[in-house]
């Protein structure tokens, strides 16, 4: 279990909440986004680095382990292409940019995501069910297909 | 909600497999039934992307030219949820294809949300990828 637990009583402050705590994840701090999972035992998340993972304990280790590789980061902008919420779940579709030292390198590199989250209202407020995330790897910039 | 998601992915997983069974054989039509045309409808592919059904439709187009024949296609779910009138899955797609007149075989893990119109389920949104090589850079450019 994370150290520590956040609750959201709406779907828009989980969505904010989660970016905001990204911008310790960037700086190698894994315990504030990971609060946001639910502990439920369909929970899942596919990063850049891995297989998807099942299950709250699975999902940390795979957060902890992303983020034991990043130093120094900050998130430059996060580009949400689309949103919407329903009274028990609700998901969000955004392109995040962020730059980081990655895995012990002194440069600064940029980092860009397509992510795709999926938030459920739960007993104790709304939670990330479902996180995937992979880097924009094409030659075209996401935001010219995106917003063609 | 385990009886509201196990009545979604019994009426949508099978339609969901054949359409893209029909894609990979180079048979957008299919697919593009099950989409919504509604916004926001948008496509994280495994190589393109799109926002809004005019942009994604000549996609799904694209994508079917690629491919002329499948031995095989499996969808994995890994993970789903339904509420109301919106829901989602999380699994593998297992290829064994046709690429450009290749074989191909390949694995996406792939996340895919769907709303319910007008009592029918469509897909209003897909993120594919290729699952990450271990020993891969980490964050390719």
């Amino acid at each position: 279990m994370p150290d520590s637990v956040v609750t959201y009583a709406d779907f828009d402050s989980a969505v904010e909440g989660f970016r905001q705590a990204l911008r310790l994840f960037v700086i190698g701090d894994h315990e504030a986004a990971m609060a946001h999972f639910s502990p439920r035992d369909d929970v899942t998340l596919a990063n850049p680095l891995g297989p998807p993972r099942r299950g709250l304990a699975a999902v940390i280790e795979a957060g902890a382990q992303a983020a034991a590789q990043l130093r120094d980061g900050s998130i430059r902008d996060i580009e949400e292409v689309s949103r919407v919420r329903t009274p028990d779940l609700g998901y969000v579709v955004q392109i995040e940019r962020a730059q980081a030292r990655l895995g012990g390198s002194s440069d600064i590199s940029p980092i860009a995501l397509r992510v795709t989250m999926i938030f459920r209202r739960e007993d104790d407020g709304w939670k990330v069910v479902h996180r995937h995330a992979d880097p924009i790897t094409t030659p075209r910039p996401i935001s010219t297909a995106v917003e063609a | 909600m385990a009886t509201e998601t196990e009545a979604f992915l019994a009426e949508v997983s099978e339609r969901q497999r054949a359409a893209e069974r029909a894609i990979h054989r180079g048979d957008s039509e299919p697919r593009m039934a099950l989409w919504s045309r509604q916004d926001p409808v948008t496509l994280f592919g495994a190589h393109l992307s799109a926002s809004g059904w005019e942009a994604v439709e000549p996609v799904f187009r694209q994508v079917a030219s690629w491919f002329t024949d499948t031995v095989e296609y499996e969808f994995e779910v890994i993970a789903a949820g339904a509420s109301g009138d919106l829901a989602y899955t999380v699994g593998y797609e297992r290829n064994r294809v046709t690429v450009e007149g290749d074989p191909r075989t390949y694995t996406l893990r792939v996340t895919h949300v769907y709303r319910r119109e007008g009592g029918e389920w469509r897909i209003v949104h897909r993120h594919g990828d290729f699952p990450p090589d271990p020993n891969a850079p980490l964050f390719p450019r």
